[in-house]
């Protein structure tokens, strides 16, 4: 069983490969079919935000059995601009790119965990696990 | 990959067949748009069985298509959503995916 993947992400197809494999990936460690479209929904939103702001990043899927509950991870990074205000940005309707602003808020609402790490000009980083049930 | 529309007589139907990426969603909103125009339709049927997720781009993109072609005097329906899919729109309805529903 494969236990870590990296897609990189370099464009707009790329958005569809990344929530693909983490779909994949998810329903190899057994989650139900309505995990499957909520791990897929959050891959697809965070990859959006990468290929949007930076352009260019990775997505890292793992499996995780570590902490309390075993789930996925899904990691997505970029080295872009960063998040001047990480507060607003996990606000609905708030958006920089002319989009709705309900990407992040959306992920942080489907997932389980959510942690985000960005520095101006130096990119960022949000990891998010959903438990298996 | 292209969404193939159908005419059937006043109506048009759009049957996603695969995922869609971004941009493949906005050609179907162009060309839907367009096509009731120069085909006179009164409806539009978007078939999104296919569609394995609905995020808040193609909440978006099949919301705004909704609303433009009404804007052309014809209506919209949106068909086929999975129950999972439904399970990943509904809570709140704050992806906002709802309002395009009839």
């Amino acid at each position: 069983m494969i236990n870590q993947l990296r897609v990189p992400v370099n464009s707009d197809s790329d958005i569809v490969i990344a929530r693909q494999k983490g779909r994949a990936l998810a329903e190899q460690l057994g989650f139900s079919s309505s995990q499957l479209t909520l791990i897929a929904t959050a891959i697809s939103e965070l990859t959006r935000n990468i290929v949007y702001y930076a352009k260019c990043g990775e997505v890292i899927l793992q499996r995780d059995d570590n902490g309390a509950r075993p789930g996925i991870v899904v990691i997505a990074r970029d080295e872009g601009p960063g998040i001047e205000d990480i507060e607003r940005a996990l606000q609905k309707g708030y958006s920089t790119s002319g989009g709705l602003g309900l990407g992040l808020p959306g992920v942080r609402r489907i997932m389980d965990e959510f942690q985000i790490d960005s520095a101006l000009g130096r990119g960022t980083t949000v990891r998010v696990k959903k438990w298996k049930l | 990959m292209a969404v193939p529309i159908l005419k059937q007589g006043q109506y048009l139907i759009a049957t996603i067949q695969s995922a869609l990426s971004d941009v493949d969603l906005t050609h179907l909103q162009d060309a839907l748009v367009g096509q009731v125009g120069k085909l006179r339709s009164r409806g539009v049927i978007v078939d999104v069985t296919a569609l394995d997720v609905m995020d808040s781009y193609a909440s978006r993109t099949l919301r705004d298509l909704a609303h433009m072609i009404r804007l052309r005097g014809a209506e919209t329906v949106i068909v086929g959503i999975q129950p999972e899919v439904a399970f990943s729109v509904a809570p709140g309805s704050e992806n906002q995916a709802s309002s395009a529903k009839r």
